[in-house]
């Protein structure tokens, strides 16, 4: 197969029949819709290019803005890049770092929004979409604003293509659950489906309110999203981030399907919602979720509430076993005599930043994270030279000259550090 | 029934029990009275100073008056090792008098001549808020020939970060960049006249975010200030630290919904008055508008947000805590509400009882909105009620609205809607939770003449008129 533009790879995704050790249903077949074989990953590329194709002609002049905090934006960026065009998010929902830096990456301008005033000013319209409007009237016929939340394009997509896959792969679905976001996706799909199969249920998954996972929004939060219908839905399942991610998880090692936290919050919903009915019935249904993308993108998100999922046997460590003692420790008070006669190599353990704004005279400066490294493997001092440690209150200076004591090395400690070597009023200098 | 349960302080809890004494003190001084508890503030400021002693730096506080007028916490804090920032000639004269020698005082905001004259002479730090207003600085210290040297902060207004792009809405406090590296030379050829104590920032809002991006700023600036051959002291990062009042999450975020809901489905009874919608309303279906009301539950509190932000990474600097180690610089912060958490209570007679046009109960407090409100927001936690004995504690039907005393229709105590576990009566009292911060006296008016609040500080061995409380450093029991 050749493809001549990277937009004819958009959509035609598979569906995945889950395994039932996966969601334990004994009457009901669960698929995922692979939205995550789509060519920049996730099911977002079909609405970006749904919001954009009509407007093809006017990319090139203009830049696209919007405010979106991964998928949708990524998916922007790459249809507007190819077109000679930048995206523009404006947003405050950008809490997973690997979403920010590969949009940076591929060229789209960030702009964070301010946080709500705790000042209450009821002058201060404190609105995105106030500020998009601002952005969009100060730059007149700059800007292509896609509107993703409001937009009937992006319903109309899904209409037009995930929908009618799915229709045209397994026929008659007796249950579909989708995560909402802009809700775009999972309307646009079920209105399809509901076409061909009139008493297919329909379920929403949001996040508990207090929770937060990526792509989908708390049930307050979808009350304020403009393609929002409740009465389109037969229930609102809330999940928290934890159930989802254990959910993922599953998915992942049982079934090979490398997902992410949206397919997890949309199965777990699923299951929640399906259990019951499924003890009832006694003829086999259908039921189809969205695998939304990728797991890559979530790994601090992941790690932030799964430590233990990637904790790895600790190596041992130099600080393992050194024995503090306040005999390495050098009191300011007596410490201008004691260089003058000691010469000691004086050794500033503060980072470079820091070393330059301010540090004692004729010190060289070794930053303790690099000294940690080293320390790890060898000991790189010799014998029969005395050193002075410093770092700012002469806590890791007093392990640095313990350890090495026992290593024969003539070490010592600034007791307070330079804290207390500038409360002496002794000489620092600086590099200019 | 959605109730919006306070968190009280177990001191407060006490005090509150005693219903004949509150019946008391209610009578002699009249409604609405405002309890202040001195000592909880106290515990307040050991907190913040354990977060800076937990990061092993050096914090320094200072404590903004402006949150409540009390004289009795203003003595308590004096014999503490806080300082405290002051924003008129009168709150500089009350802080002088309860004992704040000039340089524990901080003086901000916009100042008159009377106020920066007063606040030169004592020698008390002086924010700066604009170009302008150093210049008129110095001419005044030259024109009343004022021979000590004046300790400075120089407010920011323009913030910028290497990694992270924030819109930034307009400023009328503080010095641009380019003003700020201007200003620093001026402050340099007057280094034996001012005494340049660092970079201060005061956000509005509690994005983290912005902070970090604020204090990254601030410390970029300072090493240039060094670079001069100036030697700040530290950065000021202000105040806005967030506190909860609430002990639910659970009752918040249904409490919320319940609003929306309301708005949305106009066959649902009303969870505000005349379906206001305290700040928002339906359109299409969807919700729009700005809430006229802050988060009161807040997943973490005041200490854990501190903690949050020296925890921080900075891009160049690394771990904020660290770095001020490393660079000997302490941090100020100014807080007034999270100072203050806990430590008022707002005590109101119920009047009378009414039942409105659309059939809602309206109780009649004798207070006004002024007595608890700052600027326009609601105060979301339920009042408790300390029942007179008449009262037969019937179940409530339904929620209520609290109306003040002034004959005005705006005039509501909570325009939202309170549920409480049985109707109060003429003769009760409703006590408020955590009014301290702003709520309490901070647009405080004698409107239609209704005088103003009467303040008692509450402490371990009794009560007394707030301004003729006396601290103590031996707690009693």
């Amino acid at each position: 197969m050749v493809a001549q533009s990277i937009t004819d790879l958009i959509g035609n995704t598979p569906l995945l029949k889950i395994s039932k050790n996966v969601h334990g249903l004994q009457n009901i077949e669960l698929y995922a819709k692979l939205e995550l074989f789509n060519p920049w990953g996730s099911v977002k590329d079909r609405t970006a290019w749904g919001i954009l194709q009509p407007h093809l002609d006017e990319l090139g002049t203009k830049d696209v803005i919007e405010r979106s905090s991964g998928n949708t934006a990524k998916a922007l960026q790459m249809i507007a890049s190819i077109h000679g065009s930048n995206l523009k998010t404006i947003t405050n929902r950008i809490r997973v770092q690997e979403a920010k830096d590969v949009l940076t990456l591929i060229g789209t301008q960030i702009q964070e929004l301010p946080g709500k005033s705790d000042c209450y000013d009821p002058h201060d319209p404190n609105d995105p979409v106030a500020y998009i409007q601002q952005e969009i009237a100060q730059n007149k016929d700059t800007y292509l604003y896609s509107d993703q939340y409001f937009n009937d394009l992006n319903r109309k997509i899904h209409y037009d293509t995930t929908g009618k896959e799915i229709v045209d792969d397994i026929g008659d679905v007796d249950f579909f659950i989708g995560g909402l976001g802009t809700t775009g996706s999972t309307l646009g799909t079920a209105e399809r489906i509901k076409e061909h199969s009139p008493d297919v249920t329909v379920i929403g998954i949001v996040a508990e309110k207090d929770d937060y996972i990526p792509g989908i929004r708390n049930y307050d939060e979808i009350l304020e999203v403009g393609l929002f219908n409740p009465d389109f839905y037969k229930d609102i399942v809330s999940v928290n981030s934890s159930d989802s991610l254990e959910s993922m998880m599953k998915l992942i090692r049982s079934d090979g399907l490398l997902a992410g936290p949206t397919t997890g919050a949309s199965l777990k919903g699923s299951i929640d919602y399906l259990q019951e009915i499924d003890t009832t019935l006694d003829t086999p249904k259908k039921a189809v979720i969205i695998a939304c993308d990728r797991v890559e993108w979530y790994i601090s998100y992941i790690k932030d509430r799964k430590p233990e999922w990637f904790g790895e046997a600790r190596e041992e460590r130099w600080d393992d076993n050194v024995k503090q003692s306040a005999s390495v420790d050098l009191d300011v008070a007596t410490i201008s005599d004691w260089i003058k006669k000691n010469s000691p190599l004086i050794v500033d353990l503060r980072q470079p930043i820091s070393f330059k704004t301010v540090h004692i005279p004729h010190s060289l400066n070794l930053p303790y994270d690099n000294l940690d490294l080293v320390l790890n493997t060898t000991n790189p001092f010799r014998t029969n030279q005395k050193i002075l440690f410093v770092c700012p209150i002469g806590e890791k200076s007093s392990r640095v000259a313990n350890y090495l004591k026992t290593k024969d090395v003539e070490a010592y400690s600034l007791q307070g550090g330079i804290n207390a070597w500038r409360d002496q009023n002794l000489p620092l200098e600086r590099d200019v | 029934m959605y109730t919006l349960t306070p968190i009280i302080h177990p001191q407060i809890h006490k005090t509150l029990t005693d219903k004949e004494k509150m019946r008391e003190l209610q009578n002699a001084f009249g409604s609405p009275l405002n309890l202040i508890y001195p000592q909880i503030v106290t515990e307040n400021l050991k907190q913040f100073y354990e977060v800076f002693a937990s990061h092993k730096i050096k914090g320094e506080i200072l404590y903004a008056y402006k949150a409540n007028k009390s004289t009795a916490i203003l003595k308590e804090l004096s014999v503490t090792n806080c300082k405290i920032d002051v924003a008129s000639e009168k709150e500089l004269q009350q802080a002088l008098s309860a004992g704040f020698v000039g340089a524990r005082i901080e003086a901000t905001g916009p100042k008159n001549r009377a106020f920066m004259r007063l606040a030169l002479q004592h020698s008390a730090i002086i924010n700066l808020n604009s170009p302008s207003e150093l210049e008129t600085m110095l001419e005044l210290r030259e024109e009343l020939n004022i021979l000590i040297p004046t300790p400075v902060f120089m407010r920011l207004k323009e913030f910028k970060s290497k990694q992270t792009n924030v819109i930034q809405k307009d400023v009328k406090f503080g010095f641009s960049i380019n003003e700020a590296k201007n200003a620093l030379k001026t402050i340099h050829t007057h280094k034996d006249n001012l005494d340049f104590i660092g970079f201060s920032f005061h956000l509005t809002s509690t994005s983290e975010k912005e902070r970090l991006v604020a204090i990254e700023q601030s410390l970029y600036l300072t090493l240039e200030a060094i670079k001069l051959g100036l030697d700040p002291k530290g950065i000021n990062i202000g105040g806005g630290f967030s506190i909860n009042y609430l002990e639910s999450s659970t009752e918040w975020n249904n409490y919320v919904s319940a609003i929306k809901a309301s708005l949305l489905d106009p066959t649902k009874p009303s969870m505000s008055w005349n379906q206001s919608g305290l700040g928002l309303w339906a359109e299409n279906g969807k919700i729009r508008g700005v809430a006229t009301f802050s988060d009161f539950y807040r997943p973490y509190n005041q200490f854990e947000e501190l903690n949050k932000v020296l925890s921080a990474e900075l891009p160049t600097f690394g771990t904020i805590s660290q770095f001020l180690q490393e660079n000997m610089l302490h941090v100020f912060i100014e807080p007034g509400r999270s100072m203050l958490d806990q430590s008022g209570v707002t005590l109101a007679k119920v009047g009378s009882i009414n039942t409105s046009l659309k059939d809602e109960t309206v109780i009649f407090l004798d207070m006004n909105r002024s007595h608890i409100s700052s600027i326009e927001l609601e105060f979301m936690s339920d009042p408790l009620i300390i029942p007179s004995n008449a009262n037969k504690k019937t179940k409530a039907k339904d929620g209520v609205f609290l109306s003040g005393n002034l004959c005005l229709p705006h005039d509501f105590i909570c325009r939202r809607k309170v549920f409480f576990p049985y109707s109060p009566q003429p003769g009760d009292i409703l006590a408020f939770i955590n009014t301290a911060g702003y709520f309490m006296d901070f647009t405080e008016s004698e409107t239609i003449q209704h005088p103003h609040a009467s303040k008692l500080a509450i402490h371990s061995s009794g009560w007394s008129l707030d301004e003729k409380y006396e601290p103590s450093l031996i707690t009693k029991n």
